[in-house]
């Protein structure tokens, strides 16, 4: 096959450069069909040729014309079997077949044997393209209109009209002087050769290329019953008629039942196969002055019995088309119910045949498995469209008296089905009434409740779908593959509404989420450019999983927001954005590190507390060596020397300073070391002015004047000295904390002592001008781990009150009548 | 006959505090003798008894409180002043239970100190 592909690429290439018309010769040439078609064409020749020499002993006597001329009827039937553009090969491979039989009629006048073979070849040639014409494809005579047409085309108008011109060319060049008697007697001839082999080569080359082409034996036996009885018929009756004198006239209508019998029993070839068969035999026998046919001359007779087979023949044709056409309709109608039985029995959709009254006819399996019911409850009748199928939250099924629904819908109706078990079920159904007057149609049912349990369990999952959504506390916003919001939760909208102040972050459904960032980050929002870069990751595949953080300035404060965008599982893509607020957990870690960093401190303190007896001693040391020094400089100086009493006020200063850093050393000593409470008669306001002295510098550097108001007269308390000088300490830190924000000349510091309660306690008040104690807070700032400072863990106060408390007193804070400032009271027993 | 001055023994690991304490207590007609640790000072009371002992506490070697024993298990009748850095109210009442007479936290002035010794001495003479 590839070779000869080749061969035909390689003729196309010829072709560019070829003469005209030898392309279309030189393709069939290299047809792959050739072989078969030169088979086929010598095959035709040959039966030409032997239908030709057969046709010989048929000579219309004067007419040179055979009277059974077969050999143009094979060319047709070979020329409608192949194709067009092999014809050419059948006619010329019938030309050495004419011209081999041709000396058998006797001597040829010149041109005879072209006029014959133009002619056969013409009649052939029109007849086949008048019906392919009208019949394209045309391989059997099996229709009315087929029939028809092949009576008309190639039976009568084709050989008429070439015999015609054969006839005038014939008498042109003087092979015969009869025109119309040649025109008539070829025309005939040819018309009930036509008729009569055509439709049997048709049918017999159809019948050969079904596959499963087999005789059954019944049906052999009635033809052959049907060609002998036939034959014997015909020769009884146009051959040896004088044997049976007293019923030719019976004999010769007897084979009209043979034909109507091969046309009813086996179609067209019953038909055209017996007609040929009593055509020969009349022909002879009309040809040879025997038989029914022999009133007149052979010519005549001849061309009677010519007229009268053509018409028989073309009769029978039509009968048998028309039966086979019928026959054709039968089987498939027949082929059609099965195939539609099938459909109907095998369908998984439950399908009845129903009646305008109701009854249900017919049902599938499926629909006995559906409701319960199986073919008895069709076969008694009890079953109805009015019993079986009502609208949706109907009564009374069965009701006798309702109608019955009309199943003849274009649009499928929502019903419901009764059950044989009772039960009803929803159901779609639809149906169409069958053409024709019988009030029958048929109608499906598709059953709904798999449908609604499917959605109701949708309905619910996204019933909980949302309700989760809507739960969450966090903002989520869901993302298609290429950004669009495509869902959004109560949190996210709420936010978008009240509390977003960025574009971006008021998307709804539908707004393109990614170019809303990407506007945002243009013009400069560098959370919203790297929200972008990281969305784009996940709906890109880059990454599953990316986080940010952001801050944003609010009336209430730096809050503190993470972003986590985690990629949608499902076959579309998309990406899922959680907006949390993370402030507190902000806080929380800032508080936590602050604390770290308070121990870190407080631990530090403790370790110098544990080191303060080493600095101690290490300041005492060269204190103690400075105090010694200097105290033996000034005793030994003589005390009239003038000069050296400027030393010697140099000296004093050194010892007063020496005394006075060994104090400090005292009572930092004594502030660190931790020890058990030791109370004891104290003067509290000594106790006042040592903390003042303790926190001079720092008093000095903090721009705070102090103002002491303390009653001369107050008595001892009975007090660890240590702790009140704690507590004293860190009243005054606080308040000059409180301070520390307002102008220099605001800050003034009021330590005051009185006695109270009758004389029983002291009290002792610190009082500032500072920011006050925020409204409600004046009990809440004890608390532990309460602090308004920027620094600090929230537990001096409360270890104050603690160190009060143990000593029988009070600790207590009030804001400033005029609103400025706190002061800070606390009562200690006095030493009775 | 000019009558002699006070002796009064000085035991401190600090070489600077010894010398100041010398010149401090000799300013104040004491004579003084200064011993760089408490074995030193032990070993010199064969040949020569102090009137009152200033004796640092913290010490390496002999400590003040080990010097204070042999003091007292050897019945030396040496007042004992005892002077530290660390000023400890447990350490206080030891040395007073040991047989100090004075507990002083440096540093030390000269007036008390002196005070102290001439206390001591006058103890010492009455008893």
């Amino acid at each position: 096959m590839n070779r000869v592909s080749d061969a035909w690429s390689a003729v196309r290439t010829v072709e560019v450069g070829s003469p005209p018309g030898l392309s279309r010769i030189l393709p069939p040439l290299l047809d792959a069909h050739l072989p078969r078609t030169l088979l086929a064409a010598t095959g035709v020749a040959l039966a030409y040729a032997a239908t030709a020499w057969l046709g010989t002993a048929y000579i219309f006597p004067g007419a040179r014309v055979s009277a059974l001329w077969f050999p143009n009827a094979i060319l047709l039937a070979a020329l409608l079997l192949s194709r067009r553009r092999d014809w050419w090969i059948y006619l010329a491979l019938v030309l050495p077949a004419h011209y081999l039989v041709l000396p058998l009629q006797g001597s040829i006048p010149p041109g005879r044997g072209v006029i014959g073979y133009v002619g056969n070849c013409a009649t052939a040639v029109v007849g086949a393209l008048a019906l392919s014409a009208f019949v394209p494809g045309i391989r059997r005579i099996d229709r009315l209109r087929t029939a028809t047409a092949f009576i008309l085309l190639a039976g009568i108008l084709a050989p008429l009209c070439t015999s015609l011109l054969v006839a005038a060319a014939a008498v042109a060049v003087g092979i015969t002087t009869t025109f119309w008697w040649t025109t008539v007697a070829r025309s005939l001839s040819n018309a009930f050769a036509i008729l009569t082999l055509v439709p049997l080569i048709l049918h017999g080359a159809a019948w050969l290329r079904q596959r499963n082409s087999m005789i059954h034996s019944a049906r052999a036996a009635e033809a052959s019953v049907l060609v002998i009885t036939l034959a014997t018929l015909g020769i009884l009756a146009f051959v040896a008629p004088d044997r049976y004198h007293d019923f030719s006239s019976a004999l010769l209508y007897a084979p009209f039942a043979i034909l109507v019998w091969g046309t009813v029993r086996f179609g067209v070839p019953g038909a055209c196969g017996p007609a040929l068969l009593l055509g020969v035999l009349a022909t002879w026998g009309a040809l040879n002055q025997t038989g029914p046919f022999a009133a007149h001359s052979p010519a005549d007779n001849t061309v009677a019995l010519l007229v009268f087979l053509v018409i028989t023949s073309g009769s029978l044709l039509l009968l048998a088309a028309v039966l086979e056409e019928r026959q054709s309709l039968e089987q498939a109608g027949t082929a059609s119910e099965a195939r539609f039985r099938t459909i109907f029995a095998h369908s998984i959709m439950p399908t009845v045949i129903w009646h305008a009254d109701g009854r249900i006819l017919d049902a599938n399996e499926s629909f006995f498995r559906l409701t319960g019911y199986d073919s008895a409850d069709l076969s008694s009748g009890r079953l109805s469209t009015r019993d079986l199928i009502a609208r949706a939250g109907s009564v009374g099924i069965p009701d006798p008296l309702r109608a019955v629904p009309d199943l003849n819908t274009e649009v499928p109706l929502e019903r419901e089905l009764l059950l044989r078990d009772g039960r009803r079920i929803p159901v779609l159904v639809g149906g169409c009434r069958f053409p024709g007057p019988a009030a029958e149609g048929t109608a499906y049912v598709f059953d709904l409740s798999s449908l609604r349990r499917a959605e109701s369990q949708r309905r619910q999952v996204e019933m909980l779908h949302s309700a989760v959504l809507a739960s969450i506390h966090d903002q989520i916003v869901v993302l298609d593959q290429v950004g669009m919001i495509i869902e959004t939760n109560e949190s996210w909208r709420r936010f978008a509404e009240h509390s977003a102040t960025r574009p971006f972050e008021r998307g709804c459904v539908g707004e393109h989420y990614l170019q809303a960032c990407a506007a945002a980050a243009q013009e400069g929002d560098t959370v919203a450019g790297e929200l972008l870069g990281c969305t784009r990751d996940v709906l890109g595949g880059v990454s599953a999983h990316r986080r940010l953080e952001f801050s944003r300035e609010a009336p209430e404060g730096l809050l503190w927001y993470e972003i986590s965008i985690e990629r949608l599982h499902r076959p579309e893509g998309g990406a899922v954005l959680t907006r949390s607020d993370i402030t507190a957990h902000k806080n929380a870690i800032a508080q936590a590190r602050e604390q770290r960093q308070q121990l870190a401190h407080l631990g530090r303190a403790a370790v110098l507390g544990e080191l303060s007896g080493a600095f101690a001693h290490e300041l005492a040391q060269p204190l103690t060596s400075i105090l010694g020094n200097a105290e033996a400089a000034l005793e030994l100086l003589p005390p009239d020397t003038p000069r050296l009493s400027e030393i010697r006020d140099m000296l004093r200063d050194i010892i007063k300073d020496d005394v006075r850093a060994a104090e400090v050393i005292q009572r930092l000593r004594s502030m660190l070391t931790q020890g058990e409470i030791q109370r004891r008669p104290v003067d509290l306001n000594q106790v006042v002015r040592e903390v003042l002295s303790l926190a001079r510098s720092d008093l000095i550097t903090r721009n705070v004047s102090v103002v002491t108001q303390l009653d001369p007269h107050a008595g001892l308390v009975l007090a660890d000295p240590v702790q009140l000088q704690q507590v004293l300490l860190n009243l005054i830190v606080n308040a000059c904390e409180a301070m520390s924000g307002g102008p220099a000349s605001q800050r003034r510091l009021t330590i005051a002592t009185c006695p109270v309660e009758e004389g029983r306690a002291l009290e002792c008040s610190v009082a500032d001008r500072g920011c006050g104690i925020p409204s409600g807070d004046t009990e809440r700032i004890f608390q532990p781990f309460v602090t308004t400072k920027k620094q600090g863990l929230g537990l001096g106060l409360a270890i104050c009150r603690s160190i009060i408390e143990a000593h029988g007193g009070r600790l207590w804070a009030e804001n400033a009548a005029d609103g400025c400032g706190a002061k800070f009271r606390f009562t200690a027993r006095i030493d009775a | 006959m000019v009558p002699a001055r006070p002796l009064v023994a000085v035991v401190d690991d600090e070489e600077s505090v010894r010398r100041a304490l010398a010149r401090m207590l000799g300013a104040s007609q004491f004579d003084v003798d200064v011993f760089a640790s408490g074995q030193e000072f032990l070993d010199s009371l064969r040949t020569r008894l102090p009137d009152c002992l200033i004796l640092d506490y913290q010490m390496p070697g002999l400590t003040g409180r080990d010097v204070q024993r042999r003091l007292t298990l050897a019945q030396t009748p040496v007042p004992i002043i005892v002077v530290t850095a660390h000023d400890q109210p447990a350490l206080r009442e030891q040395c007073l239970a040991d047989g100090a007479i004075a507990y002083v936290a440096k540093p030390l002035q000269r007036e008390r100190l002196v005070g102290l010794i001439h206390d001591a001495i006058r103890r010492r003479s009455v008893s």
